[in-house]
């Protein structure tokens, strides 16, 4: 079911967005999750409609946020007014009160703008003037950062990055896609005519059956011993944390299911170790120096920890 | 062409043992063809879907360091490469312990990795070799060239691979206490009391408030709790910026040829400076009269302290040979409106001109402080307002 759902919503995303397949169905695997997702890519690369895309696929509101150097927590979180009508105070909802939220250039906020953020992600809920509002289910952060322009930005902090379950490179398009790309927006705009495939009362039925998905205990343990991995590597300055671990082991069961399967793999768990564990890592600057990258030393760390086989 | 001319004698021959009547002629002349056709085809494909890739550990490193290199081989196909043969281009600058690993090659300063392997259908080979970085520069491996042929070794196929990997090797550092600097003020900056300019995006506390304060600053809900007027407190803006201006000329008039060692000592205080200012936080930039390694023009990098920044001058040192296109105090003139305002600069030279003295002198009124370290025999003159450093470069005998 959850592959017939995550197909539906695969094909309705690739009227907008061309190729990118697998991009998806790590979006979809942190909408399975309940995650967030932090996506690390230049200018022009199609993050915000594939945001909408996705958006409109999954039947939810959308809200973007342009984040600047002088957005303020309320911008985001809301804020109270007083009615001079009705002689009360009354609560105008930030933009962060929809299902999926793309926080556009979230580098460029203040921390304090940034730790806004931080409740609604971890905690799913908002409090202003001491009143603590619920967010909608199913609820996403879609971060963005550019890693080119490094100029004026605020870097954010370990204890947030932790919190965003997958780091995603969309990167650019092939030739072929690039044509299909010209032609596919040449007349108007796909976007416009996009149908939602599905509803969030769907999504939440989806979410726990994910859950059911089967974790053998020797493959729980390949996952801890990747996760412990990282902490163990001299290169590394900062490991992995348990987060990490569940991360990994949730979007595990997520990734094996939008394939169709009811228990996981080996593969799966390397497939998916990339992504959750990029962004946590924070290399040593000798290493840094020496040209080695947190891509590779994920590989490294994948290709030593012996996988479990099957007696 | 070669197979064409077999199969016509082939032919001709096949003709023959016909026309005579030689069954078991013929029989071995079509036996014959056959096999050489299946071998020249084999040949011809031996090399598709041949995946060559070298993974370096270390792509930069210190000379003396170790790295290591997994070369993998892969098949992706069917029909298995009885033999293959790749011969990698490799510098002489990143060599195995033992050198007589790399077999010689026709180009200078160059060496070839050979490696002999015989793969099965979907097959893949890794081996591992450890390097030792050498010397100061930016190499190149690779192009690489395979070969591979049919199983009876009649037909052979070759095929580049333009795959290359670049690696740069940093200068050579040396310890901090052989450069003379004092160790209370190295690169000329103390810390400052008085705050000149605040990160108002940047509240780092509250304090009472003082009649010269901005009402800007007033922190309201601060006020509002504590009954007394409480203004906010922002981080200061301190930049403590450290530029070195590398001269590479080493001798004191252009015809008397370039001096490899002294250059090599220029290079390796430049890095020392560069790494020591960095690792004690300050935002360092790097400008040379001398061009880079397959550039035509001299650098400029600019004052930095990002992840990245330390990588990069050490790459551009790496990279920096004695060739320049101007003399150093012009070079210096023309940088002048690009040099950051309030760094601290210091200047690396093998020669102390009249020239440059008067350029420094006029660099002073602008910098906060400037130091001249000079590799020259005879000590410097001295300079107000300039901290010199001598630290004599004699050519070992």
């Amino acid at each position: 079911m959850i592959k017939n759902l995550a197909k539906r919503i695969t094909d309705n995303v690739n009227r907008v967005i061309i190729g990118k397949e697998d991009v998806i169905h790590r979006l979809l695997t942190a909408v399975l999750c309940e995650g967030h997702v932090l996506i690390e890519d230049v200018p022009g690369t199609g993050k915000t409609t594939l945001a909408r895309a996705l958006a409109i696929s999954l039947g939810s509101s959308f809200q973007r946020i342009q984040f600047t150097p002088d957005l303020l927590p309320t911008d985001v979180t809301g804020l109270s007014w007083f009615n001079q009508k009705t002689q009360d105070f009354e609560f105008r909802p930030g933009p962060v009160m929809s299902n999926i939220v793309l926080a556009d250039e979230i580098n460029r906020a203040t921390p304090r703008t940034q730790s806004s953020l931080l409740e609604a992600m971890q905690e799913r809920q908002v409090t202003t003037d001491g009143i603590t509002r619920l967010l909608p289910r199913p609820f996403m952060i879609l971060a963005t950062q550019n890693p080119v322009e490094l100029e004026g930005t605020f870097p954010l902090p370990e204890a947030q990055l932790d919190r965003f379950l997958l780091r995603i490179i969309i990167g650019y398009p092939t030739q072929e896609e690039e044509n299909a790309i010209l032609e596919r927006f040449r007349l108007d705009d796909p976007l416009l005519d996009l149908q939602a495939v599905t509803t969030a009362e769907e999504i939440i039925d989806m979410q726990q059956k994910r859950r059911k998905v089967h974790v053998e205990e020797t493959l729980r343990d390949y996952v801890v011993r990747i996760v412990r991995a990282t902490r163990q590597s001299p290169e590394i300055e900062l490991g992995a944390s348990p987060r990490a671990a569940l991360a990994l082991f949730q979007t595990t069961q997520a990734w094996a299911a939008i394939q169709g399967r009811d228990y996981i793999l080996p593969d799966d768990i390397k497939a998916m170790a990339p992504s959750v564990l990029s962004h946590r890592l924070i290399i040593s600057a000798q290493a840094q120096l020496r040209g080695r990258t947190v891509q590779e030393m994920i590989e490294d760390i994948i290709s030593v920890v012996p996988v479990p086989v099957e007696k | 062409m070669r197979i064409k001319i077999w199969l016509v004698t082939m032919a001709v021959l096949f003709i023959i043992g016909g026309y005579a009547k030689l069954s078991l002629f013929t029989t071995m002349i079509t036996s014959s063809a056959f096999i050489l056709l299946s071998a020249w085809l084999w040949s011809r494909n031996s090399l598709k879907g041949v995946i060559y890739r070298r993974r370096w550990k270390y792509q930069r490193g210190f000379p003396g360091e170790d790295t290591s290199v997994r070369i993998d081989v892969e098949n992706r196909k069917l029909l298995p490469v009885p033999w293959l043969q790749t011969n990698d281009t490799w510098t002489l600058a990143i060599t195995p312990e033992n050198e007589e690993m790399l077999k010689p090659s026709h180009l200078s300063q160059q060496r070839m990795l050979v490696n002999r392997y015989h793969l099965r259908w979907f097959e893949r080979v890794t081996r591992s070799f450890e390097m030792r970085f050498r010397k100061r520069g930016i190499y190149e491996t690779g192009p690489v060239s395979m070969e591979a042929g049919d199983p009876f070794g009649i037909f052979k196929h070759t095929q580049e691979a333009e795959k290359r990997d670049i690696l740069t090797i940093f200068p050579e550092l040396l310890p901090i206490g052989d450069l003379h600097l004092p160790l209370n003020n190295s690169f000329g900056d103390r810390r400052s009391r008085r705050r000149l300019f605040e990160d108002s995006n940047l509240s780092i506390g509250i304090r009472d408030y003082h009649p010269e304060d901005d009402l800007r600053r007033v922190h309201w809900k601060a006020t509002a709790r504590s009954g007394k007027m409480q203004v906010k407190i922002f981080q200061p803006i301190s930049s403590r910026l450290f530029l070195l201006c590398l001269n590479v000329t080493t001798t004191s008039q252009p015809w008397l040829g370039i001096n490899s060692e002294l250059l090599e000592q220029l290079v390796k205080i430049s890095a020392t400076l560069v790494y020591h200012a960095y690792e004690t936080n300050y935002s360092v930039g790097l400008i040379s009269n001398g061009y880079l390694a397959r550039a035509d023009r001299p650098f400029r990098i600019a004052p930095g302290r990002s992840p990245q920044q330390l990588a990069h001058l050490l790459q551009a040192l790496a990279a920096v040979t004695p060739y320049t296109s101007a003399p150093f105090e012009n070079y210096l003139y023309n940088s002048l409106p690009h040099l950051p305002y309030g760094a601290a600069l210091t200047v690396v030279t093998g020669f102390v001109t009249s020239q440059l003295c008067e350029a420094l002198l006029r660099l002073k009124r602008y910098r906060s402080h400037t130091t001249l370290i000079s590799l020259e025999t005879t000590p410097p003159p001295e300079l107000v307002g300039i901290r010199t450093i001598h630290l004599p470069f004699e050519l070992a005998l």
